[in-house]
């Protein structure tokens, strides 16, 4: 995970992105206990959508085809790891991104989602496995309530707070 | 867990669920390089599963 890291960083010091953060499963371990996943979402920000609604990762997908990395479907292989890069589209993610975690990795650091904004990330996009994650995040005894809370009502998921809080037995 | 000498006759159900809970935080506690190492191990192992399920699946053929 190391090249990826290095390239991730490069990319922004090139400006070939702007602001990035680490999300989903890799973000999740990160706080987590360690499960099998292949793939590491980086969440990009600013995104460009055009009329029609299309984002392009023209830019990103160039630039790491001109370093020797091909993209398989919509990820690009970096080393071992399929990358999937993401656009921070949705508010939340739009704020993991701004207010992502520094984190020391070997000998360098990325970014990652913080774990408040990794568990609302993880209620909005709501599959099961997402929901199993935000339970195992809760019973780690790290999250900040009053910031996870914050989060939520920000970012408008008080609904599906609410109704996740009645089903996994949750303070509201 | 109780500090108790283990006995395998004797185990208390409210026990092997602390111990489990115990045991992923002991884990979530790891540095997040070795996490990582543990996923790409995990990732080896998962691979190879597959590539023995879809041997023994072309053989059943």
């Amino acid at each position: 995970m190391e090249k990826v890291i290095e390239l991730l960083n490069r990319m922004q010091a090139e400006g070939v992105i702007e602001n990035f953060a680490i999300g989903g499963g890799i973000a999740a371990i990160y706080y987590l206990e360690p499960y099998n996943t292949d793939d590491i979402d980086v969440f990009i920000s600013p995104v460009v959508v055009s009329q029609g609604g299309l984002v392009s990762f023209g830019r990103i997908y160039t630039y790491l085809q001109d370093l020797g990395y091909h993209a398989e479907r919509e990820y690009i292989r970096i080393e071992d790891w399929l990358v999937q890069f993401l656009p921070a589209a949705e508010p939340v993610q739009e704020e993991a991104v701004a207010q992502a975690k520094r984190v020391k990795f070997a000998e360098g650091h990325t970014l990652i989602f913080s774990l408040e904004h990794l568990a609302a990330e993880l209620l909005r996009s709501g599959r099961p496995k997402d929901h199993s994650r935000v339970v195992a995040l809760l019973e780690s005894d790290q999250m900040e309530m009053k910031v996870f809370r914050d989060i939520i009502r920000r970012n408008d998921l008080d609904e599906k707070w609410r109704a996740f809080a009645s089903r996994f037995d949750q303070e509201v | 867990m109780s500090s108790e000498p283990f006995d395998p006759d004797k185990i208390r159900i409210a026990d092997i669920f602390r111990a489990k809970e115990q045991r992923r935080k002991e884990l979530a506690k790891l540095p997040f390089e070795k996490k990582i190492e543990i996923v790409k191990r995990l990732q080896t192992l998962a691979s190879k599963i597959q590539r023995v399920k879809k041997r023994c699946a072309e053989e059943a053929k």
